[in-house]
């Protein structure tokens, strides 16, 4: 029972940190990317970058994020026993 | 019955590949019927009619009287498929219908919503849907209920959802009742009931289930919709196979042409402006991202809303309730996020080809600097100046028609783009389809949201806890009509524009449900007391102020108009939430147990609903 509880809250500190990475990654692509918008974009006739980034860019920052992140918990969850059968 | 269900799931991929093909084959047809001298009317009429009939088909083959099945789909929807079905409960009549005319109309900073409403679902993979899906709740308010206790919490939450998602769903039937009208040509207010009828036909007999099956199938027919015209476009344009990649040296392009044609600094007169009512004249650049504080704070504050908006709407995370396990209901969330991407990046693409169709004088398409006598008698601009979306007032009175002088809603871009870009009728009518789908699923899931937590929260958990399976599954039939009536009477009575609506709905669930929700999950501290503050204290004090603002002529603080109005909640249910469980006794043993079991997905789940 002892090892149990000592295995699960084990786990749930790994999941906490793995949160916190993602989390991060996730407030970087949300807020500070567009917070420099206007200088991602550049000269007159230099490729958008700002605007890309809006548009597109953190998109596929997100999903690529939420697959790596499920990823990761699924093989925390099985490190530690804890995941379903 | 279980066999043959059995045999449903297995052969997911078989049955809707043969649906997708169908629909295919359906257009083709249509494409064929047009050639052959078939009129628009009635390709418009066969293209709703035809997908209308194939939703409430699924609708009732879905039947079911067994509460699993009605409130979770009988938890046994495979990740990729709940995906779908989540990207067509997602994605809503804004999203098909307003959000390529809203980047059109609103350039760079409208972008925010892009980047909003994918981002949220970081936030619905890693702090919330799995741990509600190892609960093994009914609906969100049952999660708040059962984890803090008492019925006052469960009430609260039920209320919260109510407003929210009623909010949004009187958004949804305009949108519904729009394209119904558009496409069968019938007055606006008898297309508000007429969708409403389709939507109910879905959801009525199966509940989740039934909603669930007639999603993917609607999601099916939106992304076809909304990709083919686009590529098409591009591809007459020279621009690229992909219009995705390429819609950035479009968008170099476009700026060239707001130079030639003074975008930004030539604008609407105040006569013209008050003559052109709702509509509005393109006035800002395309990739004006702005270098203000304000600029980017406004940016950022609409980021922040949309996004804890998605992680709190019931209708959004109730779908990952009907997955087999905890691992699929996460998979789950990464899957929903693919298929919206699938429209959300392909929505500026649009938006610029659009725009370059219209500003370029190189273009037979273009009418801006060309004559006005020209452009008004295009068959497009005529037939949408009728429907009162687009109108043309010459003000300098030159016969040249200038930036400031073509006047559209956001709306017709999607709707009208195929006419514009001179594609044929066939693809406005599929458009109109792929509208009518986003908007119906949006619908159905809100409803059923609605319909869900007023009938197993408000009436079983607290009115009649001894109510059979049989009964209470009537109640919920009954509700959900009810609710449904009620939603479409106030879209016939033309209440509110169809965004605006939307992102209110965005900040009273994240005003209210937000915390409770992540709290319940992260902090075992929280407790009953906290929760109810919280809820009561965020959406109070985010009502309140979109009150003042929107309709007591108060100036906004800070720029946060009523788009934005979580920025006031959320940090008033964050605070109240942390002080008043603090100020009060920790949860007990019980309570804390629940907690530690939701944190790993063994076991068995919390909740023992029948």
């Amino acid at each position: 029972m002892s090892n149990e509880a000592a295995g699960s809250s084990s786990h749930w500190e790994k999941s906490k940190s793995l949160l916190y990475v993602t989390l991060a990654i996730w407030a970087f692509f949300s807020f500070v990317v567009h917070w420099f918008g206007d200088a991602l974009n550049g000269e007159a006739g230099s490729f958008p970058l700002g605007y890309y980034m809006a548009g597109q860019g953190s998109q596929i920052a997100f999903v690529i994020l939420v697959f790596w992140f499920v990823t990761r918990q699924n093989r925390l969850d099985d490190e530690h026993g804890v995941s379903e059968e | 019955m279980m066999k043959l269900e059995g045999g449903f799931i297995q052969n997911l991929g078989r049955v809707y590949g043969i649906y997708t093909l169908g629909f295919l084959g359906f257009v083709i047809l249509m494409a064929i019927l047009e050639q052959a001298g078939v009129s628009a009317d009635a390709i418009g009429w066969m293209f709703v009619g035809f997908t209308i009939l194939i939703y409430a088909l699924i609708g009732v083959l879905s039947r079911t009287m067994q509460s699993n099945e009605y409130y979770v789909a009988g938890r046994q929807v495979p990740a990729v498929f709940n995906g779908m079905a989540t990207a067509a409960d997602w994605m809503s009549g804004a999203s098909f219908i307003a959000m390529a005319g809203g980047i059109y109309l609103g350039g760079y900073p409208y972008m925010a919503f892009l980047v909003g409403w994918t981002g949220g679902y970081v936030l619905v993979a890693s702090l919330i849907a799995p741990y509600l899906r190892k609960f093994g709740c009914y609906t969100v308010p049952d999660f708040i209920g059962t984890r803090y206790g008492g019925n006052l919490a469960r009430l609260c939450a039920v209320i919260i959802l109510v407003v929210a998602s009623f909010t949004y769903v009187t958004a949804q039937i305009t949108g519904t009742g729009i394209v119904a009208s558009r496409a069968l040509a019938i007055p606006f207010e008898v297309g508000v009931w007429i969708g409403l009828a389709g939507i109910l036909f879905c959801s009525m007999l199966g509940g989740m289930k039934a909603v669930t099956w007639t999603q993917v199938a609607q999601y099916i027919v939106l992304i076809i919709a909304y990709l083919l015209p686009v590529f098409w476009m591009s591809n007459s344009l020279d621009y690229g196979l992909i219009p995705q990649f390429a819609q950035f040296d479009a968008v170099l392009r476009v700026q060239e042409l707001e130079a030639l044609h003074q975008v930004g600094t030539l604008k609407p007169t105040a006569a013209a402006a008050a003559e052109a009512g709702g509509l509005k004249a393109l006035s800002v650049g395309i990739n004006d991202a702005g270098d203000t504080l304000m600029a980017k704070w406004k940016f950022f504050t609409l980021v922040v809303c949309m996004m804890l908006g998605t992680a709190s709407l019931p209708h959004v995370l109730m779908r990952y309730f009907t997955t087999p396990s905890v691992k699929a209901a996460r998979q789950s969330v990464g899957w929903s996020l693919v298929f919206i991407f699938l429209l959300y990046f392909t929505a500026p693409a649009l938006a610029t080809f659009t725009k370059l169709s219209i500003l370029d004088p190189n273009l037979a398409t273009g009418i801006i600097g060309k004559s006005v006598a020209d452009a008004t008698a295009l068959d497009w601009v005529q037939k949408w100046s009728n429907v009162g979306f687009v109108k043309i007032i010459d003000g300098n009175g030159d016969g040249i028609l200038q930036i400031n002088e073509f006047f559209m809603k956001g709306d017709i871009v999607v709707l009208a783009t195929p006419e514009i870009a001179g594609l044929p009728y066939v693809i406005s009518g599929l458009v109109a389809a792929g509208g009518l789908a986003a908007a119906m699923s949006t619908a159905d899931g809100l409803l059923l949201a609605i319909a869900n937590a007023l009938s197993h929260d408000l009436y079983y958990k607290i009115i009649d806890p001894k109510a059979d399976t049989k009964t209470r599954l009537v109640v919920a039939r009954i509700l959900l009509l009810v609710v449904g009536a009620a939603a479409a009477y106030v879209a016939s009575a033309k209440l509110t524009g169809i965004l605006g609506a939307v992102a209110w709905a965005f900040c009273f669930a994240n005003s209210g449900l937000f915390f409770p929700l992540v709290l319940g999950v992260w902090w075992k501290r929280a407790n009953r007391a906290g929760a109810v503050a919280g809820m009561v204290g965020g959406f109070g004090a985010g009502a309140w102020y979109l009150y003042m603002v929107q309709f007591a002529g108060m100036t906004p603080w800070l720029g946060l108009d009523g788009l934005r109005f979580g920025m006031i909640g959320m940090p008033v249910s964050l605070v109240l939430m942390i002080v008043v469980s603090l100020m009060t006794e920790e949860p007990d043993e019980e309570t804390q147990k629940m907690v530690d079991a939701i944190r790993v997905p063994k076991g068995e789940t919390v909740t023992n609903n029948t």
